[in-house]
Protein backbone atom coordinates (compact mmCIF):
# COMPACT_ATOMS: atom_id res chain seq x y z
CA UNK A 1 0.00 0.00 0.00
CA UNK A 2 2.98 2.30 0.68
CA UNK A 3 3.08 3.37 -3.32
CA UNK A 4 -0.47 3.83 -3.35
CA UNK A 5 -0.24 5.99 -0.12
CA UNK A 6 2.03 7.92 -1.64
CA UNK A 7 -0.47 8.52 -4.63
CA UNK A 8 -3.05 9.50 -2.33
CA UNK A 9 -0.64 12.24 -0.93
CA UNK A 10 0.08 13.38 -3.90
CA UNK A 11 -3.22 13.92 -5.63
CA UNK A 12 -6.17 13.89 -3.02
CA UNK A 13 -5.98 17.53 -2.40
CA UNK A 14 -6.63 18.18 -6.24
CA UNK A 15 -8.83 15.55 -6.52
CA UNK A 16 -10.81 16.92 -3.35
CA UNK A 17 -10.73 20.48 -4.33
CA UNK A 18 -12.55 19.87 -7.99
CA UNK A 19 -15.02 17.60 -6.45
CA UNK A 20 -15.61 20.54 -3.98
CA UNK A 21 -16.06 22.88 -5.86
CA UNK A 22 -18.25 20.83 -8.75
CA UNK A 23 -20.38 19.40 -5.96
CA UNK A 24 -20.66 22.15 -3.35
CA UNK A 25 -20.40 19.78 -0.62
CA UNK A 26 -17.97 18.73 2.27
CA UNK A 27 -19.60 15.18 2.54
CA UNK A 28 -19.88 14.43 -1.48
CA UNK A 29 -16.59 15.69 -1.90
CA UNK A 30 -15.08 12.87 0.56
CA UNK A 31 -17.23 10.72 -1.15
CA UNK A 32 -15.83 11.21 -4.55
CA UNK A 33 -12.28 11.37 -3.02
CA UNK A 34 -13.03 7.95 -1.88
CA UNK A 35 -14.33 6.18 -4.72
CA UNK A 36 -11.95 8.15 -7.15
CA UNK A 37 -9.29 6.32 -5.38
CA UNK A 38 -10.48 2.96 -4.92
CA UNK A 39 -10.73 3.34 -8.34
CA UNK A 40 -7.05 4.60 -8.92
CA UNK A 41 -5.96 2.05 -7.22
CA UNK A 42 -7.84 -0.77 -8.91
CA UNK A 43 -7.28 0.72 -12.30
CA UNK A 44 -3.51 1.55 -12.02
CA UNK A 45 -3.01 -1.34 -13.94
CA UNK A 46 -4.81 -0.31 -16.56
CA UNK A 47 -3.23 3.37 -17.01
CA UNK A 48 -1.31 3.04 -20.24
CA UNK A 49 0.95 6.65 -20.01
CA UNK A 50 -0.52 8.09 -22.82
CA UNK A 51 -1.85 10.82 -20.29
CA UNK A 52 -0.04 12.44 -17.53
CA UNK A 53 -1.11 10.42 -14.55
CA UNK A 54 -2.45 13.44 -12.86
CA UNK A 55 -4.97 14.48 -15.13
CA UNK A 56 -5.84 10.11 -15.46
CA UNK A 57 -6.91 10.53 -11.72
CA UNK A 58 -8.55 14.68 -12.48
CA UNK A 59 -10.76 12.59 -15.39
CA UNK A 60 -12.27 9.77 -13.29
CA UNK A 61 -12.75 12.47 -9.83
CA UNK A 62 -14.96 14.75 -12.66
CA UNK A 63 -16.41 11.68 -14.44
CA UNK A 64 -17.31 10.38 -10.83
CA UNK A 65 -18.68 14.27 -9.86
CA UNK A 66 -20.81 14.28 -12.63
CA UNK A 67 -22.56 10.61 -11.99
CA UNK A 68 -23.61 11.91 -8.70
CA UNK A 69 -24.88 14.71 -9.82
CA UNK A 70 -27.09 12.56 -11.93
CA UNK A 71 -28.25 10.72 -9.18
CA UNK A 72 -31.86 13.07 -7.45
CA UNK A 73 -30.55 11.82 -3.73
CA UNK A 74 -27.36 12.92 -4.15
CA UNK A 75 -28.53 16.62 -5.59
CA UNK A 76 -31.26 17.06 -2.53
CA UNK A 77 -28.03 16.37 -0.31
CA UNK A 78 -25.78 19.06 -1.99
CA UNK A 79 -28.59 21.50 -1.13
CA UNK A 80 -28.42 20.50 2.55
CA UNK A 81 -24.58 20.98 3.17
CA UNK A 82 -23.40 23.34 0.39
CA UNK A 83 -20.85 26.13 1.69
CA UNK A 84 -17.50 26.85 0.17
CA UNK A 85 -14.30 25.89 1.33
CA UNK A 86 -13.02 27.30 4.55
CA UNK A 87 -10.36 30.02 3.24
CA UNK A 88 -6.56 28.81 3.36
CA UNK A 89 -4.54 30.73 5.78
CA UNK A 90 -3.52 34.30 3.36
CA UNK A 91 -5.82 33.15 0.90
CA UNK A 92 -6.45 36.51 -1.18
CA UNK A 93 -10.27 37.55 -0.21
CA UNK A 94 -11.26 37.88 -3.60
CA UNK A 95 -10.67 34.42 -3.67
CA UNK A 96 -12.90 34.20 -1.33
CA UNK A 97 -15.80 35.92 -2.76
CA UNK A 98 -15.14 33.85 -5.67
CA UNK A 99 -15.49 30.46 -3.80
CA UNK A 100 -19.00 31.93 -2.07
CA UNK A 101 -19.86 33.56 -5.99
CA UNK A 102 -19.19 29.90 -7.15
CA UNK A 103 -21.66 28.40 -4.63
CA UNK A 104 -24.21 30.69 -5.31
CA UNK A 105 -24.46 29.72 -8.86
CA UNK A 106 -26.89 26.89 -10.10
CA UNK A 107 -25.69 23.68 -9.62
CA UNK A 108 -25.70 23.64 -14.11
CA UNK A 109 -23.90 26.74 -14.34
CA UNK A 110 -21.64 26.00 -11.41
CA UNK A 111 -20.05 22.79 -13.01
CA UNK A 112 -20.41 24.14 -17.06
CA UNK A 113 -18.21 26.97 -15.55
CA UNK A 114 -15.78 24.44 -14.26
CA UNK A 115 -15.39 22.10 -16.43
CA UNK A 116 -14.72 24.93 -19.36
CA UNK A 117 -13.16 27.63 -17.83
CA UNK A 118 -11.01 25.69 -15.19
CA UNK A 119 -11.08 21.95 -16.62
CA UNK A 120 -10.63 22.18 -20.07
CA UNK A 121 -12.94 20.53 -21.39
CA UNK A 122 -14.92 21.79 -24.83
CA UNK A 123 -18.25 22.54 -25.35
CA UNK A 124 -19.03 20.00 -27.15
CA UNK A 125 -17.49 17.17 -24.51
CA UNK A 126 -19.50 19.00 -21.88
CA UNK A 127 -23.06 19.02 -23.87
CA UNK A 128 -22.00 15.00 -23.95
CA UNK A 129 -21.33 14.59 -20.49
CA UNK A 130 -24.41 16.40 -19.14
CA UNK A 131 -26.80 14.69 -21.67
CA UNK A 132 -27.31 17.47 -23.56
CA UNK A 133 -26.59 19.94 -26.83
CA UNK A 134 -23.11 22.13 -27.40
CA UNK A 135 -25.52 25.35 -27.52
CA UNK A 136 -26.86 24.21 -23.60
CA UNK A 137 -23.14 24.27 -22.69
CA UNK A 138 -22.84 27.51 -24.20
CA UNK A 139 -25.57 29.81 -23.24
CA UNK A 140 -24.98 28.08 -19.72
CA UNK A 141 -21.26 29.26 -19.64
CA UNK A 142 -22.91 32.89 -20.49
CA UNK A 143 -25.13 32.92 -17.56
CA UNK A 144 -22.75 31.61 -15.20
CA UNK A 145 -20.31 34.47 -16.30
CA UNK A 146 -23.52 37.01 -16.01
CA UNK A 147 -24.40 35.95 -12.20
CA UNK A 148 -20.69 35.54 -11.46
CA UNK A 149 -20.49 39.51 -12.51
CA UNK A 150 -23.22 40.09 -10.36
CA UNK A 151 -22.55 38.51 -7.50
CA UNK A 152 -18.91 39.64 -7.69
CA UNK A 153 -19.82 43.12 -8.46
CA UNK A 154 -17.46 43.10 -10.69
CA UNK A 155 -17.00 46.57 -12.61
CA UNK A 156 -15.17 46.01 -15.79
CA UNK A 157 -11.31 46.39 -15.74
CA UNK A 158 -9.44 48.13 -18.66
CA UNK A 159 -7.73 45.87 -20.72
CA UNK A 160 -4.92 44.30 -19.09
CA UNK A 161 -1.83 43.77 -21.52
CA UNK A 162 -0.93 40.27 -19.76
CA UNK A 163 -4.55 38.98 -20.08
CA UNK A 164 -5.57 40.50 -24.01
CA UNK A 165 -1.48 39.30 -25.39
CA UNK A 166 -3.47 35.46 -25.41
CA UNK A 167 -6.80 36.17 -25.68
CA UNK A 168 -7.47 39.17 -27.84
CA UNK A 169 -4.62 39.96 -30.74
CA UNK A 170 -5.88 43.49 -31.34
CA UNK A 171 -4.93 44.97 -27.45
CA UNK B 1 -23.05 48.14 -29.39
CA UNK B 2 -24.30 45.94 -26.43
CA UNK B 3 -22.47 42.24 -26.95
CA UNK B 4 -24.03 39.19 -26.13
CA UNK B 5 -21.97 37.28 -22.75
CA UNK B 6 -22.12 34.42 -25.43
CA UNK B 7 -20.57 36.18 -27.72
CA UNK B 8 -17.97 37.76 -25.85
CA UNK B 9 -17.23 34.23 -24.65
CA UNK B 10 -16.45 33.34 -27.75
CA UNK B 11 -14.19 36.22 -28.64
CA UNK B 12 -12.42 35.07 -25.42
CA UNK B 13 -11.82 31.73 -26.26
CA UNK B 14 -11.12 32.42 -30.01
CA UNK B 15 -14.45 30.47 -31.10
CA UNK B 16 -15.04 30.69 -34.87
CA UNK B 17 -17.90 33.88 -35.20
CA UNK B 18 -19.16 35.91 -38.12
CA UNK B 19 -15.91 38.31 -39.21
CA UNK B 20 -18.23 41.41 -39.48
CA UNK B 21 -20.28 41.29 -35.80
CA UNK B 22 -16.56 40.58 -34.62
CA UNK B 23 -15.47 43.59 -35.80
CA UNK B 24 -18.10 45.91 -34.78
CA UNK B 25 -17.93 44.08 -31.17
CA UNK B 26 -14.08 44.48 -30.84
CA UNK B 27 -14.08 47.73 -32.12
CA UNK B 28 -16.20 49.04 -28.65
CA UNK B 29 -13.96 49.29 -25.82
CA UNK B 30 -16.35 48.48 -23.27
CA UNK B 31 -16.80 45.04 -24.62
CA UNK B 32 -13.27 44.53 -24.94
CA UNK B 33 -12.97 45.60 -20.93
CA UNK B 34 -15.84 43.15 -20.45
CA UNK B 35 -13.62 39.98 -22.48
CA UNK B 36 -10.73 41.00 -20.43
CA UNK B 37 -12.98 40.92 -17.41
CA UNK B 38 -14.55 37.19 -18.07
CA UNK B 39 -11.03 36.34 -18.97
CA UNK B 40 -9.87 37.41 -15.36
CA UNK B 41 -12.45 35.33 -13.73
CA UNK B 42 -11.29 31.86 -15.63
CA UNK B 43 -7.89 32.88 -14.44
CA UNK B 44 -9.11 33.66 -10.91
CA UNK B 45 -11.02 30.10 -10.84
CA UNK B 46 -7.50 28.21 -12.11
CA UNK B 47 -5.48 29.68 -9.56
CA UNK B 48 -8.19 29.29 -6.63
CA UNK B 49 -6.08 27.00 -4.15
CA UNK B 50 -6.38 23.77 -3.53
CA UNK B 51 -8.88 22.59 -0.56
CA UNK B 52 -7.21 19.73 2.28
CA UNK B 53 -9.28 16.98 2.63
CA UNK B 54 -10.52 15.70 5.77
CA UNK B 55 -8.28 13.39 7.85
CA UNK B 56 -9.08 10.08 7.73
CA UNK B 57 -10.47 9.16 3.88
CA UNK B 58 -7.25 6.94 3.35
CA UNK B 59 -7.90 4.82 5.94
CA UNK B 60 -11.26 4.50 3.88
CA UNK B 61 -9.81 4.05 1.03
CA UNK B 62 -7.16 1.70 1.88
CA UNK B 63 -10.02 -0.62 3.78
CA UNK B 64 -12.18 -0.42 0.60
CA UNK B 65 -9.51 -1.24 -1.80
CA UNK B 66 -8.39 -4.42 0.34
CA UNK B 67 -11.91 -5.43 0.81
CA UNK B 68 -12.61 -5.06 -2.44
CA UNK B 69 -9.82 -6.97 -3.62
CA UNK B 70 -10.45 -9.99 -0.99
CA UNK B 71 -14.32 -11.18 -2.04
CA UNK B 72 -13.18 -10.99 -6.20
CA UNK B 73 -10.16 -13.54 -5.08
CA UNK B 74 -12.25 -15.36 -3.02
CA UNK B 75 -14.99 -15.28 -5.88
CA UNK B 76 -12.20 -16.91 -8.23
CA UNK B 77 -10.98 -19.55 -5.80
CA UNK B 78 -14.87 -20.72 -5.23
CA UNK B 79 -15.25 -20.89 -9.30
CA UNK B 80 -11.94 -22.58 -9.74
CA UNK B 81 -12.56 -25.31 -6.87
CA UNK B 82 -15.74 -25.47 -8.02
CA UNK B 83 -14.86 -26.08 -11.47
CA UNK B 84 -11.89 -28.43 -10.47
CA UNK B 85 -14.99 -30.86 -8.37
CA UNK B 86 -16.99 -30.82 -11.94
CA UNK B 87 -14.54 -31.78 -13.63
CA UNK B 88 -13.15 -34.72 -11.29
CA UNK B 89 -16.82 -36.05 -10.73
CA UNK B 90 -17.29 -35.91 -14.65
CA UNK B 91 -13.98 -37.32 -15.00
CA UNK B 92 -14.46 -40.17 -12.47
CA UNK B 93 -18.29 -40.80 -14.43
CA UNK B 94 -16.56 -41.27 -17.64
CA UNK B 95 -14.24 -43.68 -16.25
CA UNK B 96 -17.09 -45.33 -14.54
CA UNK B 97 -19.04 -45.24 -18.09
CA UNK B 98 -16.53 -45.93 -19.86
CA UNK B 99 -15.30 -49.17 -17.26
CA UNK B 100 -12.04 -50.97 -17.09
CA UNK B 101 -11.40 -53.82 -19.71
CA UNK B 102 -13.46 -56.72 -18.97
CA UNK B 103 -12.25 -60.33 -18.96
CA UNK B 104 -14.08 -62.04 -21.69
CA UNK B 105 -16.82 -64.12 -20.29
CA UNK B 106 -16.65 -66.96 -23.11
CA UNK B 107 -14.91 -70.05 -23.02
CA UNK B 108 -11.22 -70.64 -24.23
CA UNK B 109 -8.28 -68.92 -23.39
CA UNK B 110 -8.91 -65.81 -21.65
CA UNK B 111 -6.10 -64.02 -23.72
CA UNK B 112 -6.96 -60.65 -22.83
CA UNK B 113 -6.95 -58.42 -26.23
CA UNK B 114 -5.97 -54.79 -25.36
CA UNK B 115 -8.57 -52.56 -25.51
CA UNK B 116 -9.40 -49.88 -28.42
CA UNK B 117 -8.69 -47.62 -24.93
CA UNK B 118 -5.61 -48.72 -24.13
CA UNK B 119 -3.88 -48.45 -27.56
CA UNK B 120 -4.30 -44.37 -27.45
CA UNK B 121 -1.46 -42.88 -27.62
CA UNK B 122 -1.49 -39.70 -26.38
CA UNK B 123 2.06 -39.16 -26.27
CA UNK B 124 2.19 -36.83 -29.53
CA UNK B 125 -0.01 -33.99 -27.53
CA UNK B 126 2.68 -34.19 -24.16
CA UNK B 127 5.09 -33.51 -26.52
CA UNK B 128 3.09 -30.30 -27.71
CA UNK B 129 2.22 -29.25 -24.41
CA UNK B 130 6.14 -29.40 -23.55
CA UNK B 131 6.76 -27.65 -26.72
CA UNK B 132 4.29 -24.52 -26.52
CA UNK B 133 5.75 -24.11 -22.48
CA UNK B 134 9.42 -23.64 -23.94
CA UNK B 135 8.37 -21.07 -26.66
CA UNK B 136 6.10 -19.26 -23.85
CA UNK B 137 9.51 -19.28 -21.54
CA UNK B 138 11.39 -17.49 -24.77
CA UNK B 139 8.70 -14.67 -24.77
CA UNK B 140 9.78 -11.47 -22.81
CA UNK B 141 8.35 -11.51 -19.41
CA UNK B 142 9.95 -8.14 -18.37
CA UNK B 143 7.30 -6.19 -16.25
CA UNK B 144 5.18 -4.28 -18.70
CA UNK B 145 2.25 -2.12 -18.61
CA UNK B 146 -0.57 -4.33 -19.46
CA UNK B 147 -4.21 -3.50 -19.51
CA UNK B 148 -6.69 -5.19 -17.23
CA UNK B 149 -8.41 -6.82 -19.91
CA UNK B 150 -4.84 -8.92 -21.13
CA UNK B 151 -4.00 -9.60 -17.57
CA UNK B 152 -7.76 -10.89 -16.81
CA UNK B 153 -6.69 -13.04 -19.81
CA UNK B 154 -4.17 -14.46 -18.88
CA UNK B 155 -4.51 -14.92 -15.50
CA UNK B 156 -8.00 -17.05 -16.70
CA UNK B 157 -5.87 -19.43 -19.29
CA UNK B 158 -3.02 -19.87 -16.58
CA UNK B 159 -5.78 -20.79 -13.92
CA UNK B 160 -6.97 -22.95 -16.38
CA UNK B 161 -3.81 -24.87 -17.24
CA UNK B 162 -3.74 -25.81 -13.93
CA UNK B 163 -6.86 -26.75 -13.29
CA UNK B 164 -6.07 -29.07 -16.03
CA UNK B 165 -2.78 -29.99 -14.18
CA UNK B 166 -4.77 -30.81 -10.89
CA UNK B 167 -6.88 -33.30 -13.06
CA UNK B 168 -4.09 -34.95 -14.97
CA UNK B 169 -2.28 -35.77 -11.87
CA UNK B 170 -5.73 -37.29 -10.39
CA UNK B 171 -6.29 -39.11 -13.30
CA UNK B 172 -2.46 -40.96 -13.67
CA UNK B 173 -3.02 -41.75 -9.86
CA UNK B 174 -6.05 -43.39 -10.54
CA UNK B 175 -4.91 -45.09 -13.82
CA UNK B 176 -8.09 -43.29 -15.16
CA UNK B 177 -9.23 -44.00 -19.01
CA UNK B 178 -6.73 -42.92 -21.64
CA UNK B 179 -9.00 -41.61 -23.43
CA UNK B 180 -10.30 -39.30 -20.49
CA UNK B 181 -6.32 -38.61 -20.46
CA UNK B 182 -5.93 -37.77 -24.27
CA UNK B 183 -8.75 -35.38 -23.87
CA UNK B 184 -7.45 -33.80 -21.39
CA UNK B 185 -3.84 -33.59 -22.78
CA UNK B 186 -6.25 -32.02 -25.67
CA UNK B 187 -7.34 -29.33 -23.65
CA UNK B 188 -4.13 -28.66 -22.53
CA UNK B 189 -2.75 -27.87 -25.89
CA UNK B 190 -5.47 -26.16 -26.96
CA UNK B 191 -5.16 -23.29 -23.44
CA UNK B 192 -1.76 -23.46 -24.13
CA UNK B 193 -2.29 -22.15 -27.47
CA UNK B 194 -4.20 -19.65 -26.55
CA UNK B 195 -2.17 -18.77 -23.74
CA UNK B 196 1.20 -18.18 -26.25
CA UNK B 197 -1.11 -16.33 -28.62
CA UNK B 198 -2.48 -13.98 -25.84
CA UNK B 199 0.90 -12.98 -25.20
CA UNK B 200 2.50 -12.89 -28.14
CA UNK B 201 0.50 -10.33 -29.31
CA UNK B 202 1.15 -8.66 -25.76
CA UNK B 203 4.68 -8.66 -26.54
CA UNK B 204 4.35 -7.24 -30.05
CA UNK B 205 2.26 -4.42 -28.79
CA UNK B 206 4.93 -3.48 -25.90
CA UNK B 207 7.75 -3.82 -28.64
CA UNK B 208 5.61 -1.17 -31.51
Amino acid sequence: MDAHARLYETFAPMVYTVARRILASKTLAEDILQETFVEVIRKAGTWRGDAEFGFWVRRIAVNKCLMHLRSSWVTRRIDIDAEPPSPAPGAAEDGVALERALIALSETARVVVLLHDVEGYTHEEIGRLMGRTTSFSKSQLARAHERLRDLLNDEPTDCEPLLCEPVLKIC
Amino acid sequence: MRARTEDLLKIRDGEPMDGAMRGRLITDRENLREVARIARVAEDLRRLPDVEPPPGVWARVAAEATASRRPRDGRRIVRYAGALAASFLAGALLIVLIGEPREPTGGGAPERAPSAARQIDYAPLVEESVRLERLLLQLDRGPHLMNAGTAGTIADLEDHIVLLDEQLTYAEARDADPRYQQALWRERVDVMNALLHVRYAHSRHVAD
